[in-house]
């Protein structure tokens, strides 16, 4: 049983650059958090100030209710796995997953046999007597866990572990981290600025914007109920369409309560109809199959609405150029103030 | 892609280039090359068979070569070379590593402010007779910490130091090797430095030679003539033109023949001088050709 608690921590650099404002999160027990955001906005600094790798200036941080913001990186007890992997170059993989317990004085009929373990549990059986300039991208991340693993740490974390990684294999670790984390039981705090590892992976997500917490909630209400409207933008492929009050009313049909507002619809709550009217219709300006789904960009006074729709009789009929009406139900509208970006309904 | 290279053609212009290359290569080699091989060749030939610019020995003869080795003095000397080289390295090397690798840490704060000292001492120096001050007043004339101590630090060779480990050694090790457990020296001894193997070698080398040349220093600190390097004594033989050996061999009345022997046994001894530097040169050639001191790194 683990749990992690950080609370206001702020983080200032030499050059008086502030990169993190007063995060505060905690975690329950043996959760998987995801930590999202785009590049620069404070994630792997609030990963580094966790491990300990770089100091607070302020705020606290608790480890199984242990205050351990003095605590060198070594005492925290937290492993972390680096977006680069940080092997030992000049050690074999069996001395790299060694490395933790030999600095620690185990015995070594004690490190082989966990080495043994990890290597098995981690598939690197095989690979012990290599050297990391031998291995594939892969094999070097399962090294980097396998180094992480092997302390049985109460925190793991995953700076942008698969980011090197090509999409297939990407998938498949994503998978293998999630048994991993079934397995250990122990919290995970991974990140990435990847929306899909993100929502696929997290059992709650922060989402992080120039080094403020922006939303921290299950994947499922920072999709369905973003905070504000970064989240909204930030999460979701293809992106939140945002509109006008008067254009979210026109499309779907009702009023919507509040002023000075910004309306967002997620692309696959838009509907197709293939019927003219003279309030709601745009122009299809492309069409692009996805897969399973269809990806239409509805021309509207100028601005392209981004409409996802799954195969049907009335969407395989339209070619670009058609004018087509669009329509929304009332629960899928996102209001945001406009000058608060805050979310509204 | 081999292919490809292999079937390129090559231009006039590169035919001509590769040409004088090739011939500005071969002469320089013959210019390094010709006094080395000469000086090889003519102490393992027959003094009196010596003739002009000739690389071919006329008749072999070791004669030289166990005058030497007969001869204590020069082994003495020899033997003090082999001790001030090889403690003067380790102390250098360390001395080296641990302020090259000190200010190479971001978290070092005053690394600007030593560096600014370090340079000034590039620029300027004590001086002949304050440095003999400071060691005679420190009780270190006549030993070999004369030799050492005052120039075991090389202000270059620190900052090549504080280069490789600032560039070479990514931060993200450091970094990961923390998580693991280890503090600066661990990470120093366990990782940064198995990893710069090479480059240690190159730095060695480099302390090596110029302790195993150094005669200077031995010339204005030590007196005693037991302890001098053999630096000293080739300095004395060649340069001075004086024959300092025990056995006897040249007398103040130097006549022709005693004159050919006297040079048979210069050269003797300057390749029997050389032999270290060789071997040295030769352990450290393949760390050389990896081009660690040149920016060259893969992990």
């Amino acid at each position: 049983m683990a749990n992690i608690s950080v609370s206001n921590i702020n983080k200032v650099f030499e050059n008086n650059f502030q990169a993190l404002y007063d995060v505060t999160f905690n975690s329950n027990e043996n959760e998987f958090i995801v930590i999202v955001g785009p590049s620069g906005c404070g994630k792997s600094t609030l990963l580094r100030v966790i491990a300990g790798l770089e100091q607070t200036t302020s705020g606290q941080i608790l480890v199984n209710d242990v205050d351990v913001t003095s605590f060198q990186p070594k005492k925290r007890d937290i492993s972390m796995v680096f977006q680069n992997y940080a092997l030992y170059p000049h050690m074999t993989v069996f001395d790299n997953i060694a490395f933790p317990l030999k600095l620690h004085k185990i015995p070594k009929k004690e490190i082989k046999i966990k080495v043994e373990k990890v290597a098995e549990m981690l598939d690197l059986k095989e690979l012990l007597k290599r050297k990391p300039g031998t291995l594939s991208g892969g094999q070097c991340q399962r090294v980097a866990i396998g180094r992480a693993i092997i302390r049985e740490p109460q925190i793991f974390l995953f700076d942008e572990p698969l980011s090197n990684l090509d999409a297939d294999l990407r998938e498949y670790t994503r998978v293998e981290l999630k048994k991993l984390h079934n397995e250990l039981k122990t919290v995970f705090l991974y990140v990435t600025h990847d929306q899909i590892e993100a929502l696929t992976m997290g059992d709650r997500i922060i989402v992080m914007k120039s080094g403020k917490v922006q939303q921290f909630d299950t994947p499922e209400n920072i999709y369905n109920k973003p905070n504000n409207v970064f989240v909204a933008k930030f999460i979701g492929s293809p992106k939140m369409n945002f509109v006008s009050k008067e254009f979210a009313e026109k499309l779907s049909g009702s009023v919507i309560a509040h002023q000075n507002v910004k309306v967002g619809v997620r692309p696959e709550h838009i509907n197709i109809d293939n019927s003219t009217s003279k309030d709601c219709t745009g122009i299809v300006s492309s069409i692009e199959l996805l897969g399973k789904d269809i990806l239409v960009a509805i021309d509207y006074g100028g601005k392209d609405m981004l409409i996802v729709s799954k195969p049907s009789c009335v969407v395989e009929k339209i070619n670009v150029g058609d004018s087509v009406l669009c329509s929304v139900c009332v629960e899928c509208l996102h209001v945001f103030d406009k000058k608060t970006s805050q979310r509204l309904n | 892609m081999n292919r490809l290279k292999k079937h390129r053609k090559k231009s006039v212009s590169d035919i001509i280039f590769l040409t004088f290359c090739t011939a500005l290569l071969i002469l320089f080699f013959v210019v390094f090359m010709y006094p080395i091989a000469y000086v090889v060749v003519s102490s393992i030939s027959t003094p009196s068979m010596r003739d002009g610019l000739s690389l071919m020995p006329n008749s072999i003869s070791f004669e030289g070569y166990k005058a030497i080795l007969q001869d204590k003095t020069i082994i003495r000397g020899f033997l003090n070379s082999l001790l001030y080289t090889s403690v003067g390295t380790v102390v250098s090397l360390s001395v080296t590593v641990l302020t090259g690798y000190t200010l190479s840490r971001d978290e070092f704060k005053s690394k600007n402010f030593i560096t600014v000292l370090f340079v000034i001492t590039l620029y300027f120096n004590g001086g002949m007779i304050p440095t003999y001050l400071v060691v005679k007043k420190l009780g270190l004339l006549n030993s070999m910490w004369s030799l050492i101590l005052p120039s075991c630090i090389s202000v270059y060779n620190i900052f090549l130091t504080k280069a490789h480990f600032a560039n070479k050694i990514p931060k993200s090790l450091y970094d990961a090797a923390q998580m693991d457990g280890c503090g600066h020296w661990r990470f120093l001894l366990k990782v940064a430095l198995p990893m710069s193997t090479s480059f240690l070698m190159v730095i060695a080398l480099f302390f090596a030679v110029s302790y195993w040349n150094s005669y200077f220093n031995s010339m204005i600190y030590i007196t005693d003539l037991e302890k001098l390097p053999l630096a000293n004594f080739l300095n004395n033989i060649l340069i001075k033109n004086q024959t300092t050996l025990e056995s006897g061999v040249f007398s103040s009345n130097i006549d022709e023949i005693s004159a050919q022997r006297k040079q048979l046994i210069d050269y003797s001894l300057i390749v029997f001088s050389s032999l270290p530097v060789m071997l040295m040169f030769a352990i450290s050639k393949k760390h050389i050709q990896k081009g660690d001191i040149t920016g060259k790194s893969k992990l």
